[in-house]
């Protein structure tokens, strides 16, 4: 019998492959076609599958909840929800040039989760995290994170792109459908963190009878929040779009990281802080 | 409008200015984060040098988030937010009313497409110009003026309005805020089990809350895993009315009581040290035990009087449960006399000390005491409080995702198809959108698609 652990850190490796044949098929001018998508969609396909199971036996050890309440867990759906949303956009866009930059945020997260010393265990719920909002929280929450990676991923791209100079066209997309992407990423991510903080205050509201206490990871999320609601802001404005809106944006998902790993340096209530 | 009013406007219209205050606000917060604030500050800085602590107090770096300054930036953005949306406001409407009409031949000097139609009958040819509208979605309207036939579908025009709901909520969340900061409160209590309390202390630390009715703790219960990690903390409580019990709850942490708008949360429990049972010896004879718990006194059956005057959790910090008895009788003037429950720790502290009167039982000779029992009792912790802005920010955070629906997924789209005889039939179709350019020609392309297969014939250049 399979067990997701052993998925989880065999996926790791698939991840990094996945990205060779992304990085090979830029470097040969996109002669393998859609091979490297589906070979991404197939290790997204299992990584689900992989999560699925741990939910699963989950019940089996008789703690019976989502998998999403430890460091290890949240970083596992954090990389499925990163190559699941590229691969939507993957398909929106029918370009696979981001992919070089975007796969090997899963394969560094997962080799992080699988390498560290932290509990790798199923754990039992603590009475605080207990709840359904919790669920509602933790998804929309890196969901969002996972379309703020995209957006930089994006920036990145944006900020090495040179200007085309009538040379043999390039594959890489234009500066505008970087802009565009960035753009619908950061809407996605956006949306969903905001979504993530008002379920996470409901949460803090029922569980701690208050649904803003300004502890540091709640507040770093305001912050990540404000940044990229200038983000939204600065792109109607002239003078701050291009190279000045990818370094907010860039900005906007250091705040992401902050708030996911830095803020543990900080004492707060949130229980990744103490794993 | 005056000069004056009018620069005002002007300031407080920009989006420059709101791009500012954002990113001011987070570098504000950021700090926040890096000083230590409110009950965390009044644990740390003892460990500081009293001058600077002097100077970020004055400062009010140690409650930022409650500063005048935070409150000002709040207040500009409110501002902004108000003058921003009236002076577009009057633009957006006009767009959303505005119409082009049953017969624009304006949109069609751009077509997205010009096809040569199929010969057909007039009423068939209506039925599949409406069903290709419908496909679109929306509102259809179809105009006939004899040589030509207009049909027209749209639909979104609320979109328009969509970032002045955000607008609007960020307003609602903030109002919401205000009204919990100044009606509503924060408090705690620990009731012991079985004990019954009728008032709260409030976390400012000056006012007691009046309940107007008492709450008593039947029991409080801990569950564990078997590999320790907590599993679940539930209280039972009682709440009475001049003595008369009127209901019972269970209080579980993530379940929380609620009383005419006052809510009681599970936070924490606890024991205390309660009393103890001791036994009194004379010489080696026992003369009675006495349970006592603090400030009783008791008489024992040879007349020796017995006091618990005072008890401690933890002697100096290190030398655990310790109680202090006062003891008067037959042979012994009054004499005050610590007892412990591990009194073997007491070698840990220095000759000296030993000798204090109250800690020598030398002292209390001819008598002896011993410990039997410690008595503790366990309580509960609720934190208790009560915000009536709580649901309004509820209804603000509701139309802040409205909003953000009506924004981002969802736009005003229209398509127009022109149905005119020259010498041929020729069909024109014509499309447009406020935003989300793609999602347009998708949708198109679906009626496109029906119209090359049910209406035309082939492409016209
Ligand atoms: C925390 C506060 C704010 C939030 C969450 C917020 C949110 C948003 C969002 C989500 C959009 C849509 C962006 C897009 O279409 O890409 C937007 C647009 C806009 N915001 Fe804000 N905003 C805030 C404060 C302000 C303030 C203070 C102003 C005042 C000038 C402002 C002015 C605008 C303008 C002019 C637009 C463009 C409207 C349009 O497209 O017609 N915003 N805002």
């Amino acid at each position: 019998m399979i067990t997701s652990s052993q998925i989880l850190s065999v996926i790791t490796f698939v991840y990094f492959f996945v990205f060779l044949t992304y990085l090979v098929n830029q470097l040969v001018k996109e002669r393998l076609s859609y091979i490297p998508s589906i070979l991404l969609l197939l290790t997204t396909l299992i990584h689900g599958i992989g999560i699925s199971l741990r939910w699963k036996e989950s019940y089996e050890l008789g703690y019976g909840h989502a998998p999403f309440s430890t460091l290890y867990e949240s970083l596992i759906f954090y990389s499925w929800a990163i190559s699941a949303i590229y691969l939507l956009l993957e398909w929106r866009t029918k370009s696979t040039s981001l992919g070089v930059l975007v796969t090997p945020l899963p394969f560094l997260a997962l080799a992080y989760a699988s390498f560290s010393k932290m509990n790798k265990g199923i754990q039992p719920l603590i009475p605080a995290l207990k709840s359904n909002w919790l669920i509602a929280h933790v998804i929309t929450c890196f969901v969002g994170y996972a379309a703020f990676a995209i957006s930089f991923a994006s920036c990145i791209l944006y900020l090495l792109r040179k200007e085309e100079k009538n040379r043999i066209k390039s594959l890489i997309p234009s500066k505008e459908v970087l802009e565009e992407i960035n753009y619908n990423m950061v809407v996605i991510g956006f949306v969903s963190l905001s979504l993530g903080i008002i379920t996470g205050a409901i949460w803090a509201n029922v569980a701690w009878g208050s649904y803003w206490s300004w502890d540091p990871k709640e507040t770093w999320s305001l912050i990540t929040w404000l940044v990229y609601a200038s983000v939204l802001h600065a792109r109607l404005t002239r003078g701050w779009r291009g190279r000045k809106l990818a370094i907010l944006s860039i900005i906007g998902f250091c705040c992401v990281i902050f708030t996911y790993f830095g803020v543990n340096l900080l004492p707060g209530l949130h229980s990744y802080a103490t794993m | 409008m005056g000069y004056k009013e009018r620069d005002f406007w002007r300031f407080f219209r920009s989006v420059k200015l709101t791009i500012i205050l954002l990113v001011v606000m987070a570098i504000f917060a950021l700090i926040g984060t890096l000083i230590p604030q409110r009950e965390e500050a009044a644990r740390v800085v003892q460990f500081w040098n009293p001058k600077i602590m002097e100077i970020f107090f004055r400062l009010g770096l140690f409650d930022l988030y409650h500063s005048l300054v935070f409150r000002l930036l709040l207040l500009g953005l409110a501002i902004n937010i108000v003058v921003c949306s009236l002076d577009r406001l009057p633009k957006s409407i006009k767009l959303a009313t505005h119409s082009l009409g049953p017969a624009p031949d304006t949109v069609f000097e751009r077509p997205i497409v010009a096809l040569r139609a199929k010969e057909m009958e007039p009423k068939v040819f209506m039925e599949k110009l409406k069903k290709a509208l419908r496909l679109f979605g929306g509102k259809v309207q179809i105009a006939d003026l004899g040589n030509r036939i207009y049909g027209h579908s749209e639909y979104g025009r609320s979109s328009y309005f969509g970032v002045y709901v955000v607008h609007l909520s960020v307003l609602v969340i903030l109002i919401g805020g205000l009204i919990g900061s100044i009606w509503g409160f924060e408090g705690y209590v620990n009731i012991l089990e079985g004990d019954v309390i009728d008032t709260v202390e409030l976390r400012d630390g000056k006012s007691v809350l009046k309940l107007g009715y008492s709450i008593r703790c039947d029991e409080f219960r801990a569950d564990f895993y078997p590999n320790g990690t907590p599993k679940e903390f539930r209280s039972r409580l009682t709440i009475l009315n001049d003595g008369e019990e009127l209901f019972v709850r269970d209080v579980l942490v993530n379940h929380p009581m609620e009383i005419d708008g006052i809510r009681f949360y599970q936070a924490s429990y606890g024991t205390i040290l309660y009393g103890a049972i001791f036994r009194f010896l004379k010489g080696d004879q026992i003369i009675g035990e006495a349970e006592l718990k603090k400030e009783m006194q008791q008489t024992l059956p040879n007349g020796l009087k017995v006091e618990l005057k005072d008890l401690r959790e933890d002697f100096m910090g290190r030398l655990g449960p310790a109680f202090l008895l006062r003891l008067e009788g037959e042979g012994l003037d009054e004499k005050e006399i610590w007892v412990f429950k591990r009194p073997e720790l007491l070698k840990m502290i220095p000759q000296e000390m030993k000798a204090s009167p109250r800690l020598d039982p030398s002292t209390i000779l001819p008598y002896k005491v011993e410990l039997k029992e410690v008595i503790e009792r366990q309580y509960t912790g609720l934190q208790v409080s009560k915000d009536p802005g709580v649901n309004v920010v509820w209804i603000g955070c509701f139309m802040m995702i409205l909003g953000f629906f009506l924004t981002f997924f969802y736009s005003h789209r229209q398509l127009w198809i022109r149905l005119e005889w020259d010498k041929t039939p020729r069909l024109l179709v014509a499309a447009r959108t406020n935003r989300d350019h793609a999602g347009l020609e998708h949708r198109v392309s679906k009626v496109l698609d029906y119209i090359r297969r049910e209406i035309a014939e082939r492409e016209e250049i």
